[in-house]
């Protein structure tokens, strides 16, 4: 079955002050979406709502979102990144198999054993991609992923959004600035701001 | 105060049993002690981490007032439990190196506590909500966050075995300073300092002072490695 995330009537905020309301939509795998706005616009605040990290102030998120239980997996825009190297950051979610497998998708093969702390800002974002995918999420929400990456960093995450559009297997909603942030075919949520 | 000195190091130098013996007691029973509150402490300051904000607040006051009670005090307290007449009474700890241990870890527990929780709340929210949306494990969430704040830990174990290694109160109290099985170094040097034994007063102090460097320099350096 294909994965989809269905909104009715959302409004979404910090501590019962909303920040915005979302049209009511399905999310489908069928594309990727991109939420766009100025600062302060509540992208980030919807992504961590439909990831289950915050409460919604009013409206419906179909299947209900629980941390780690709705398959909703959610990226920070400063990768946050566990002591250790890049192989025990990625066994955080996948096994022996998983991390090679995930690792050449991400280009990390030559990193894999590199201590966190030596990694440039572009690797770590990989890294906190690739975690999050070996997760085998439903649905992936990664907040302004384009700003670390370099330009094989880039094409490699959009390489991955193009197969699994195509393949239809995961949810992915991105937050950016620009519109078109992956150069593959996108769907566009715009928050209007304040 | 020359020879005396001098002659502390001659008894250290020759071996001296009695000494070595107590210092082993002591380092016995403060590790012991320790590394309980550790097992106990650590995880408890995880779990009071992860409560409302009033409730962290509380615990963190709580922890911090605790670490202020006169080592007499917390003999004083676990005497009156485990004399005789007391609540347990029947297990007839009293005077033996397993109440010294109880006291010590009453007096461990809330130093590893306050700064394990004090470091744990510190941590930015982002870490807590990266494991929480990756479906990580909770047991493994808890390694995971606990992995993140391990310098914090390192000092909490140092800051508590120094304060239960060289403590006197609870060590009196609770063991006796009866000679070869709860006599510490610190009981030892009240002992000698009332008879006026000045070189063993020294020799203990030297062994005091060695011992708790020799931990503390052991434990950073593994501390910082890792």
């Amino acid at each position: 079955m294909t994965p989809a995330v269905t909104l009715s009537g959302l409004v979404i905020g910090h501590g019962g002050r909303a920040v915005a309301s979302v049209p009511s939509l399905e999310l489908g795998a069928d594309r990727a979406w991109v939420v766009t706005g100025p600062n302060g616009s509540g992208k980030t605040t919807l992504l961590k709502t439909l990831a289950g990290l915050l409460p919604p102030i009013a409206g419906t998120i179909s299947p209900l979102p629980a941390p780690g239980l709705s398959g909703c997996v959610f990226v920070h825009a400063t990768p946050v990144l566990c002591r250790g190297t890049v192989r025990s950051n990625l066994a955080v979610t996948a096994g022996p198999a998983g991390i090679e497998s995930v690792a050449k998708e991400f280009g990390l093969t030559d990193w894999l054993d590199r201590p966190v702390h030596e990694l440039s800002q572009g690797i770590r974002q990989r890294t906190s991609i690739a975690r999050a995918v070996a997760r085998l999420p439903r649905c992936l929400l990664v907040d302004e992923a384009e700003g670390g990456l370099d330009d094989r960093g880039r094409e490699l995450w959009a390489e991955f959004v193009r197969t699994s559009v195509e393949a239809r297997r995961v949810v992915i909603v991105v937050a950016a600035h620009k519109p078109d942030p992956l150069g593959v075919p996108t769907e566009r949520i715009a928050l209007p701001g304040a | 105060m020359g020879a005396d000195f001098f002659e502390a190091l001659r008894l250290l130098a020759g071996g001296d049993a009695d000494a070595w013996h107590v210092a082993f007691v002591s380092l016995q029973v403060s590790v012991v002690a320790v590394v309980g509150a550790a097992i106990v402490g650590v995880p408890l300051a995880y779990l009071l981490s992860q409560m409302r904000q009033r409730v962290v607040v509380f615990a963190i006051s709580l922890s911090h007032a605790t670490t202020a009670v006169p080592t007499v005090v917390v003999g004083l307290t676990l005497y009156f439990v485990l004399s005789a007449s007391g609540p347990l009474g029947w297990m007839h700890l009293l005077y033996t190196r397993l109440a010294m241990m109880a006291g010590q870890f009453l007096l461990a527990l809330p130093i590893i506590t306050a700064v394990c929780l004090v470091s744990l709340t510190q941590q930015p929210s982002e870490l807590g909500e990266t494991v929480r949306t990756l479906a990580v494990p909770r047991l493994r969430r808890m390694r995971l966050i606990l992995g993140e704040v391990r310098p914090a830990l390192t000092s909490a174990v140092l800051l508590a075995f120094a304060r239960v290694f060289t403590e006197l109160g609870a060590a009196i109290i609770l063991g006796g300073n009866i000679r070869g099985e709860t006599r510490t170094l610190t009981t030892m040097i009240a002992l000698e300092y009332d008879r006026g034994d000045a070189p063993r007063v020294i020799a203990s102090g030297i062994l005091l002072i060695f011992i708790a460097f020799a931990v503390n320099g052991f434990a950073h350096r593994r501390g910082t490695r890792s």
